[in-house]
C-alpha cells in the first residue's frame, strides 16, 4: 500500500461555510472530501451536482474532476452524526481527517435580551458535544479495531477553535462564542491524550476573522499543515504575519 | 448632508450616539437595536484592520433616517447618516441593510484617523470601504457594485492614479483591484488596509514586496476571464462566476445564446428534483433590458391577480409583448433547457411573469405536472407561444375557432429579476416529499437578480414558493411541454393534476 500517494480521507463539517469552501477549493484534488452541511450545499462537483456547458452539454467540463461527497445533515438532530460517519465509512471503507468545522454563533450583548443565553446550548453543542460525538462514533466503527494503521495513516482530527477562545475582545458580544471554543480548546487537549491510545492525533486551529484579517485560504492551509504533521494536543494559531504553536496542555508555554 | 429634522435618541455611550428622526418611524426603532449591537461587533475589526486604537478620539454619532435617492448613507467627520428600510418594521432582519451601510461609512472615518491613504475622497477609498462593508454582510456585497462601469468602459488604469469617488468607472476599477489583490493574490484584508498608499499601484507594492507596476497584469487577466463582448470563462465552480460584461448599448440586442449568456457554466443538480441552476444567466445589458421591459410592464398596470390560489398578480409573456423577455421564447432557448433536462419537447411554451407583492404568503407544494392547451402546429423552427387572447390554456376553448391540442407540463423554469437584493424569503423550495413541512425544503433557491432554476415536471417534482418578508418578489415563470401521451404512458393517467 503507498500511504504517502493515497489520496486521504476527509470528513469536513460547516463545509458551506467560508473555510469549508476554501479547503474544497483548494484541496479536492488530493482528498476525497465527505463534506457535511446544514442548509447550502457548497457549491463544487459532488456525486448529484455537476457543471455543464449549456452550449455543448455532451463536452465534458474539466472542472468537474475530483468531485466532493455532499451530505446534508443537521448534525444537531438526534441520529444524524452516526448517519454522517456510516455513510463516510460505507462510502470509502475509512477516515483518515476529521475536520469539526460546524459552528453556530452569535456574538450579542449579555444585558438587554435573552437572545445571548438562549444561544448557548446550541453553541456549546457544535463546539464540544458534536466535535465530541463524531470523534467517538468514528473511533468505535472504524479507530478503536484499526490502531496500528491509525499510526501508518497518520489519522487526526482538527477542531476549528478562533483566537477569541485565547484574548478577551471587550464590548464584542463574543462571550458565549468564546467559552464555547475555550471550551473546544479543553476538549482538545482531552483528545489528544485519550486518543493516543489508538494512534489518532487530535490537534486544533484557531484563525482570526476571516476574511478580513486572515486570508481564508490560509486559514484552510493551516487544517492541511495540521493533518501533515506528527503533533498532538496543539493549537495552530493563524494570526498575524506568520502562524504560531501553543501547546493547548500548557498554553502559557 | 441631507436636512435632520426632531430625532429621538435610541443610545448614547461613551463611543456611540446613535438617533432616528421622528418620521423613521417603527423602522428605526427594529434597526436601532440590532445596529447598535453590530456596531459594537464591526468597529473593532474596522480598527484592527487599520492598526487603529479604540474608543476613536472623536465619539460616533449615527443618524437614522430616510436618505435621498442615490444617498444610502453619508458621513461628515465623524457623524454618520444612515439610510433605514422601510421593510424593517415587519422584518428585523431587514435592520442588516442599515448596518450594511454603517460598515461602509465607518470604514471612511476609521480610514481618516489613519492618515491620508484611503481618503473618502478618493475613489480607491471608497471602493475600499464597500470592500471592507462586503466582508461583514455578504449579501449586500454587490449592492453597490459598479464593476461593469470600468468593464464596459475603455478600462483605463485607475490603480496608478487616485480617482474621484464620484467617477464610477475608477470606483469600479478599484473595487475590482481590491478583490485582485484578496482573492487573485491572496492578501487578507488587513495587510491590504495597512499597505495603502497615495494610489492603488503603491498599495499593491507595499503589500505584496513586489516591485512592478500591477496594472498590466491585473487587465490581462480580467480580459481572460471577462473579454469585452463575450461571456467568461469560470475559473472557479461556484454558482456565481465573475461578473459578466455589458454588451453595447448602441446596437440592437442579439437573442443568439452565444451572445447574451454571461457564461457557460451551470449546474446540474439531481437531489431531491433533477434541477438547473444558474446564477448571472445574461450578460448585464440583456437583463437590463429584460428590467426595462418588466418595469414597463407593471407601469402599465398589465398585472392582475388572476392566478386562483396563488398569492401574486401575473401578466402574460407572448411574442407581442415580449420585449425584453425575447430571448425567453426562441426556438434556441426551448431546446437548449430541453436538452440540459433530458426531455422531449414538443415547443409549447407558456410565460407568466410574477410580481408578489412584500408579505406574500407561501404556496403549498405541488409537482406541476398539469395540462396545458396550445394551438396546433407543425413548425419545428419556432415555439408556440400560449396567448390568452387566442386560447385558454387550461380548456383549450377558443373564441376564435382555432384547433387546440392538449400537452402536460414538462418543464417549470423560473428566472428571477428586478428583486431588491435587501429580501428575506422569496425561496422557490424543492422537496423529496409532498409531506414535508413547507418551511422544511431540501433545498432552497433564493430570488436572485439574473439566475434561474429548472427542473423536469414529474410526479416528484415537488416544490413551492417561501413567502417574501419585507420587499417585493419578482420573476419570470415559464413551462415547456411534453405530449399528453408520452407523460401517460411513462407515469399512468393518473399523474395528470387536473385543474380545479
Amino acid at each position: 500500500m503507498d500511504v504517502v500517494n493515497e489520496r486521504r480521507v476527509c470528513l469536513f463539517t460547516g463545509a458551506s461555510g467560508q473555510l469549508g469552501r476554501a479547503f474544497c477549493a483548494a484541496y479536492r484534488d488530493q482528498y476525497d472530501i465527505v463534506a457535511v452541511y446544514r442548509r447550502e450545499r457548497p457549491w463544487f462537483p459532488a456525486q448529484d451536482a455537476r457543471l455543464v456547458d449549456p452550449l455543448d452539454p455532451g463536452r465534458a467540463v474539466q472542472e468537474n474532476a475530483h468531485p466532493i461527497h455532499a451530505l446534508r445533515a443537521d448534525l444537531l438532530v438526534p441520529g444524524e452524526a452516526l448517519r454522517v460517519v456510516e455513510s463516510t465509512l460505507a462510502r470509502h471503507g475509512r477516515i483518515d481527517l476529521l475536520v469539526n468545522a460546524a459552528v453556530s454563533t452569535l456574538w450579542a450583548p449579555m444585558l438587554g435580551s435573552l437572545d445571548l443565553a438562549n444561544s448557548v446550548q446550541r453553541q456549546f453543542a457544535l463546539a464540544v458535544d458534536i466535535p465530541l460525538r463524531l470523534a467517538t462514533l468514528i473511533a468505535q466503527l472504524h479507530w478503536q479495531a484499526d490502531a496500528g494503521n491509525n499510526r501508518v495513516h497518520n489519522r487526526n482530527v482538527v477542531n476549528v477553535s478562533s483566537v477569541a477562545a485565547l484574548r478577551v475582545y471587550p464590548g464584542s458580544g463574543q462571550s458565549v462564542y468564546a467559552a464555547s471554543k475555550a471550551a473546544m480548546n479543553h476538549l482538545t487537549a482531552h483528545m489528544a491524550v485519550e486518543f493516543e491510545r489508538v494512534g489518532v492525533r487530535v490537534n486544533a486551529t484557531a484563525a482570526n476573522s476571516f476574511p478580513q484579517l486572515v486570508g481564508v485560504a490560509r486559514a484552510a492551509e493551516a487544517i492541511r499543515e495540521l493533518d501533515a504533521s506528527t503533533r498532538t494536543g496543539e493549537l495552530l494559531v493563524v494570526d498575524g504575519e506568520q502562524n504560531e504553536w501553543m501547546r493547548l496542555d500548557e498554553p502559557d508555554r | 448632508m441631507p436636512e435632520i429634522g426632531e430625532t429621538r435618541v435610541h443610545a448614547s455611550t461613551p463611543s456611540i450616539e446613535l438617533l432616528s428622526t421622528v418620521d423613521s418611524g417603527r423602522a428605526a426603532d427594529e434597526t436601532a437595536e440590532l445596529l447598535f449591537a453590530r456596531y459594537a461587533t464591526d468597529l473593532p475589526i474596522i480598527c484592527e484592520l487599520f492598526g487603529v486604537e479604540q474608543p476613536l478620539p472623536t465619539p460616533v454619532q449615527v443618524v437614522l433616517t430616510a436618505m435621498p435617492e442615490g444617498m444610502p448613507a453619508a458621513h461628515q467627520g465623524t457623524t454618520i447618516w444612515c439610510d433605514v428600510a422601510a421593510g424593517a418594521a415587519s422584518s428585523p432582519r431587514l435592520a442588516l441593510y442599515s448596518c450594511h451601510l454603517l460598515a461602509t461609512q465607518l470604514v471612511h472615518v476609521v480610514a481618516a484617523s489613519a492618515g491620508p491613504h484611503w481618503s473618502a475622497r478618493t475613489a480607491h477609498g471608497e471602493a475600499l470601504s464597500r470592500a471592507i462593508a462586503g466582508s461583514l454582510y455578504p449579501r449586500w456585497r454587490n449592492a453597490w457594485a459598479c464593476a461593469d462601469d470600468w468593464l464596459s468602459g475603455d478600462r483605463r488604469n485607475a490603480v496608478a492614479v487616485a480617482g474621484e469617488p464620484n467617477d464610477l468607472e475608477a470606483v469600479g476599477c478599484a473595487s475590482l483591484f481590491l478583490d485582485y489583490l484578496h482573492h487573485e493574490l491572496d492578501l487578507d484584508w488587513r495587510t491590504i488596509t495597512r499597505a495603502g498608499g497615495a494610489t492603488l499601484a503603491v498599495t499593491y507594492r507595499r503589500a505584496s514586496g513586489a516591485l512592478n507596476e500591477p496594472f498590466d497584469d491585473f487587465a490581462a487577466l480580467l480580459t481572460d476571464l471577462m473579454p469585452a463582448g463575450a461571456g467568461p470563462a469560470v475559473a472557479e465552480p461556484t454558482p456565481a462566476p465573475v461578473a459578466p460584461p455589458a454588451l453595447t448599448t448602441d446596437a440592437p440586442l442579439s437573442t443568439s445564446l452565444s451572445d447574451v449568456l454571461a457564461h457557460r457554466r451551470w449546474w446540474l443538480v439531481d437531489t431531491p428534483v433533477r434541477h438547473l441552476r444558474v446564477e448571472d444567466v445574461f450578460v448585464s445589458a440583456v437583463y437590463d433590458q429584460i428590467v426595462a421591459t418588466f418595469r414597463e410592464r407593471m407601469a402599465r398596470g398589465d398585472f392582475s391577480r388572476s392566478l386562483a390560489g396563488y398569492d401574486a398578480s401575473a401578466a402574460a409573456v407572448t411574442p407581442a409583448n415580449a420585449g425584453g423577455f425575447g430571448v425567453f421564447l426562441t426556438r434556441e432557448w426551448h431546446d437548449l433547457i430541453a436538452t440540459l433536462l433530458g426531455v422531449q419537447a414538443t415547443g409549447d411554451v407558456i410565460a407568466t411573469l410574477h410580481h408578489h407583492a412584500p408579505g406574500s404568503a407561501s404556496g403549498t407544494i405541488h409537482n406541476d405536472l398539469n395540462p396545458g392547451w396550445f394551438p396546433q402546429h407543425d413548425d419545428d423552427s419556432s415555439v408556440c407561444v400560449h396567448d390568452p387572447a387566442v386560447s385558454n390554456y387550461r380548456t383549450g376553448s377558443s373564441s376564435t375557432g382555432i384547433s387546440t391540442v392538449e400537452r402536460t407540463r414538462g418543464i417549470s423554469l423560473l428566472y428571477y429579476l428586478d428583486t431588491p437584493p435587501a429580501i428575506i424569503g422569496g425561496d422557490t423550495c424543492l422537496y423529496r416529499s409532498a409531506q414535508q413541512p413547507v418551511d422544511q425544503p431540501d433545498v432552497r433557491v433564493p430570488p436572485k437578480n439574473n439566475s434561474l432554476v429548472a427542473f423536469e415536471c414529474t410526479p416528484f417534482s415537488y416544490h413551492t414558493f417561501i413567502s417574501n418578508l419585507g420587499v417585493e418578489r419578482n420573476c419570470l415563470v415559464m413551462w415547456l411541454h411534453r405530449d399528453r401521451a408520452a407523460t401517460t404512458a411513462r407515469w399512468g393517467n393518473e399523474s395528470i393534476v387536473g385543474w380545479t
